[in-house]
């Protein structure tokens, strides 16, 4: 699915839990699509595609918002809670920790929908389990 | 597949974890040659130029096969048409068509034989082009499943910094998870208030009149009473 076309598409849905989507095309070498669930208190989604995959992230933090003392902690839990979370995993691009949730470029529309939603819904319970390894 | 391509291929995830490591932000330059030109994808196309090959060469050998079975079978028929004109020449009694026929009968099985040893030989040829054909499908599935790692790693690498130049100031709120669910808990104690007041503002509002109609109900009760002992 074009990203493009997801975003129109995406802009004009509204799930059955009444939640609707704001989305920006950013611009750069890449292209990549903000979504935020509007009703939905969360995180903004960012939506890329390469040949094989469509890859939905959620910024957590970045590596200057741990705590220092409670590291080793937290990537053990992360790696201890990783399998737990539907539909999504956790990674690192430069010193940024993800969560994402990542699709084949045939998935349908509903497909990518749930991605979205599911991927919200996860970030707000993996940052507030993990909140207290991070500074205030 | 030469062995130095087949380690080129197996060894992409070490490379992508190295380049990470080194924090090059060139993943496809460090991953690829020195001279400039994509190894893998050279190899990702030299995989792909072979099962073509292959499966152009097993197109070839399946034809022959067939037409080496087809010729096996037109001797087959041939031999039992003789074999017939030798039991009739011999139920005639003659003796030359008789030796005429066999004779023909021993060249065919002979040739039976050439052909059936051609036929197995090509057999054999078509049996081993089909393994080199899923042995090449196979390499071209991993390189193109190498190939799509290093994209990926790419393409994120190059969306985040996307994401980070056009996301500044007071919208990187936005990218700290910390920030963002005190923002979202304010969010939700003031919807909360919110909801509480309005509560309260409900309830007040009902008490009110509801004491206001007691009060009302108990104050005429009042006066009619009052009125009747004035009365009596």
């Amino acid at each position: 699915m074009n990203l493009a076309d997801f975003a129109i598409r995406l802009s004009r849905f509204r799930t059955t839990e009444g939640y609707t989507f704001d989305c920006q095309s950013i611009d750069g070498e890449v292209e990549v699509l903000q979504v935020e669930m509007a009703g939905f208190d969360g995180f903004p989604v960012f939506i890329t595609k390469t040949d094989i995959q469509i890859i939905c992230i959620i910024y957590l933090w970045s590596e200057s918002e741990i705590i220092q003392d409670s590291r080793v902690e937290m990537l053990e839990m992360m790696l201890d809670t990783s399998i737990s979370i539907p539909l999504s995993s956790y990674a690192r691009v430069g010193d940024r920790y993800v969560l994402f949730g990542a699709l084949s470029v045939s998935s349908g529309f509903n497909k990518l929908v749930e991605e979205v939603v599911t991927l919200n819904e996860n970030a707000l319970d993996v940052v507030s389990a993990m909140e207290d390894f991070l500074h205030e | 597949m030469s062995k130095e391509d087949n380690n080129t291929g197996m060894n992409i995830l070490q490379k992508i974890i190295k380049t990470i490591r080194t924090e090059s932000r060139e993943l496809t330059d460090a991953v690829m040659d020195t001279t400039g030109t994509g190894k893998l994808e050279q190899a990702f196309d030299a995989a792909n130029y072979k099962l073509k090959e292959a499966k152009q060469a097993l197109t070839d050998m399946m034809k022959k096969e067939q037409q080496s079975l087809r010729i096996l079978d037109i001797i087959k028929d041939k031999i039992i048409q003789h074999e017939q004109l030798v039991a009739e020449a011999l139920s005639n009694e003659n003796h030359a068509q008789t030796l005429y026929q066999a004779q023909i009968v021993a060249d065919l099985e002979h040739s039976l034989e050439l052909q059936a040893e051609s036929t197995q030989s090509i057999s054999e040829k078509t049996v081993y082009l089909q393994k080199q054909l899923e042995q090449s499908e196979r390499e071209l599935k991993d390189f193109a499943r190498q190939l799509s790692m290093l994209k990926t790693t790419e393409n994120i690498q190059k969306a985040t910094e996307t994401i980070m130049n056009n996301i500044d100031g007071a919208d990187a709120n936005l990218l700290s998870a910390k920030k963002s669910l005190n923002r979202i808990r304010e969010k939700q104690k003031n919807k909360s208030h919110q909801y509480t007041s309005e509560k309260i503002l409900l309830k007040n509002d009902k008490t009110p009149k509801q004491l206001s109609n007691q009060d009302t109900d108990k104050s005429l009760e009042d006066i009619i009473r009052r009125i009747q002992d004035k009365s009596s």
